[in-house]
């Protein structure tokens, strides 16, 4: 018998968190970290149970079919979604199978969606990927936006993009408003906060989502040959956790974030256009930083916004090292 | 934006501008026919750098329904200039005109100048070497010969295009573009008609390229101009 373990991540609708980056989710199995991504196609059912109010299951069902085509048209990736029509079933039950669908979650005033994995801790493979969108919330599936509710396919672009194996992105910008954060800018789908009401600009993938299903989803052959940074960031010669540093492409125009995600300081940024490249760290310095790590006693976020510097140069078809970053206390 | 040029401007000057080398190697190939002679130069060379223009790193800001963008830093970019070495072999075909072919060795810098960062962080450049290779062929045509006490001046023109080749720090990444140019020079030949003996083979000769190149090393897809100023000595082989 399987035993399994949930995970989830969920978008907020102006709450916390700040700065810059697409990240994988992974999970250790037996001490040993795995990313998680899907071998193949993914299939998944339309939940037609307890809809929002405005919405009828064929517009939640079209909204959905935009958001997969927006991550299958990534053409450095390869993705198959495939459509296995509605169902009854909630996204909470424990079914084995994909489920996207609504459930009332009054008590969750600032979460629009979740996304919840069943993992096999025994092989570290995806049982089941469920996506919950919160009936309790406002939604609209306007073609042209409607400041009456949070644009549907917007959110479950985002919710897919968990599906996929991403976390949170950090390239971003909020600031502090009230007792929760207002959304100055964005900069990736998989940004924690939702663009407000209205908003149609979260239907558009980022070069920060690209890259990073990009990096998840190689096309075993054919496919762009595509680069990476990586280094070390490092604060009175020790490693830093939880640093946020961000590729700039000066050709691309690409901006791509990653972290370090050790003690040592490592980094490693992949999915980039082969090229030169501006590199910034900054802290997660502004927000909830359990939206990107579990563990936030070991992020540190006591320094200043930092630049490589020399120009960084991603190769085709490899990872730059040494693309090191010594940051100061502030 | 600092750095592009307007392309029919280029492809006018690039077409007066082979329209004055045809004519010039007609007239000369008319006027006699002449022996094969090889000539190869060795040049010290600076390459000039050009702008590559701003890039400005935005992210979306949350109006509804788009957004309006909000710039994380600002970078104005540049290829700075950097010295160089040329070699040059020209075939002379008719009198007063070669067949020439050359290959160059550039060392430059890519430089980025940070600024405007969203958080305030202090204005900075970062750079990286960028070396350049590049192998073109093309026409020159002389126009005059000076003769003075100390040998022979020969004005010339020249013509041609190539390769491109730019090596990345580390040599991380190569880019590849390609080039055409014109120029004009001088050379001083100890002794312009039957020469004896190697020191009376001994040639000296300064050029100036205006270089226009696509592809390569950039920030978009503009076509970029630079100069080169080389100055070296060479030998008439035969």
């Amino acid at each position: 018998m399987k035993r399994a373990i949930l995970v989830t991540a969920a978008l907020i609708a102006l709450a916390t968190a700040p700065g810059a980056a697409y990240m994988r989710f992974g999970v250790s199995i037996n001490g040993t970290n795995t990313i998680l991504r899907w071998p193949g196609a993914i299939p998944y059912r339309v939940s037609d149970a307890d809809l929002a109010t405005g919405i009828s299951a064929a517009d939640f069902d079209q909204a959905l079919q935009r958001a997969f085509q927006a991550w299958q048209g990534v053409a450095s990736a390869t993705i198959q979604f495939t459509r296995q029509g509605f169902t009854s079933g909630r996204p909470s039950d424990d079914d084995s199978s994909n489920v996207f669908g609504f459930e009332r979650r009054a008590d969750l005033e600032r979460t629009l969606a979740v996304t919840s994995y069943t993992i096999d801790v025994i092989n570290g493979e995806i049982i089941e990927a469920d996506v919950q969108f919160n009936a309790a919330q406002p939604w609209s599936v306007a073609d042209g936006g409607s400041l009456t509710g949070f644009d549907l396919q917007a959110v479950a672009q985002h919710e897919i993009g968990h599906v996929l194996g991403l976390g949170h992105s950090a390239v971003g910008e909020t600031e502090v408003s009230g007792t929760g954060r207002r959304l100055i800018a964005s900069g990736a789908v998989m940004f924690p906060i939702a663009f407000p009401r209205g908003s149609l600009e979260g239907r558009t993938l980022r070069s920060d989502d690209i890259a990073g299903v990009s990096d998840l989803y190689k096309p075993a052959s054919g496919g762009p040959r595509l680069g990476g940074l990586s280094g070390h960031v490092r604060k009175n010669g020790k490693g830093v956790f939880g640093a946020h540093v961000v590729a700039y492409g000066l050709r691309s125009g690409q901006i791509v974030g990653g972290y370090s995600i050790n003690d040592d300081g490592d980094y490693v940024i992949g999915g980039l256009e082969p090229g030169s490249y501006v590199v910034r760290v900054e802290p997660l310095d502004d927000g909830d930083v359990e939206s990107f790590f579990e563990d936030t006693r070991r992020v540190d976020a006591d320094f200043a916004v930092t630049y490589y510097a020399k120009i960084a140069v991603a190769p085709r078809n490899g990872v730059a090292a040494d693309i090191d970053v010594a940051v100061r206390s502030r | 934006m600092r750095g592009s040029r307007s392309r029919p401007m280029s492809r006018s000057i690039v077409a007066i501008a082979a329209g004055v080398m045809c004519v010039a190697a007609l007239s000369a190939a008319g006027s006699a026919s002449a022996q094969s002679r090889l000539e190869v130069t060795l040049s010290g060379a600076r390459w000039e750098g050009y702008d590559l223009g701003q890039r400005r790193a935005t992210i979306t800001g949350p109006q509804a329904p788009t957004g309006t963008p909000v710039t994380l830093f600002d970078s104005d970019v540049a290829i700075l200039p950097g010295p160089g070495a040329e070699l040059r072999l020209g075939w002379r075909v008719f009198r007063g005109v070669y067949a020439e072919a050359t290959g160059g060795l550039g060392v430059n810098s890519i430089e980025a100048r940070i600024h405007d960062d969203i958080e305030q962080a202090p204005a900075l450049t970062v750079s990286s070497t960028l070396t350049q290779v590049t192998v073109e062929g093309g026409a020159l045509v002389e126009l005059a010969t000076l003769r003075l006490s100390a040998g022979h001046l020969v004005p010339f023109v020249d013509g041609g295009g190539g390769y491109l080749r730019q090596v990345h720090e580390n040599r991380v990444l190569i880019e590849t573009g390609r080039t055409i140019y014109l120029g004009a020079g001088l050379k001083w030949r100890s002794s312009a008609l039957h020469p004896r003996g190697v020191a009376q083979r001994l040639m000296a000769r300064g050029d100036v390229r205006f270089i226009s190149r696509t592809a390569g090393v950039d920030v978009d897809d503009a076509r970029r101009h630079y100069l080169t100023v080389s100055g070296g000595v060479g030998i008439r082989l035969f």
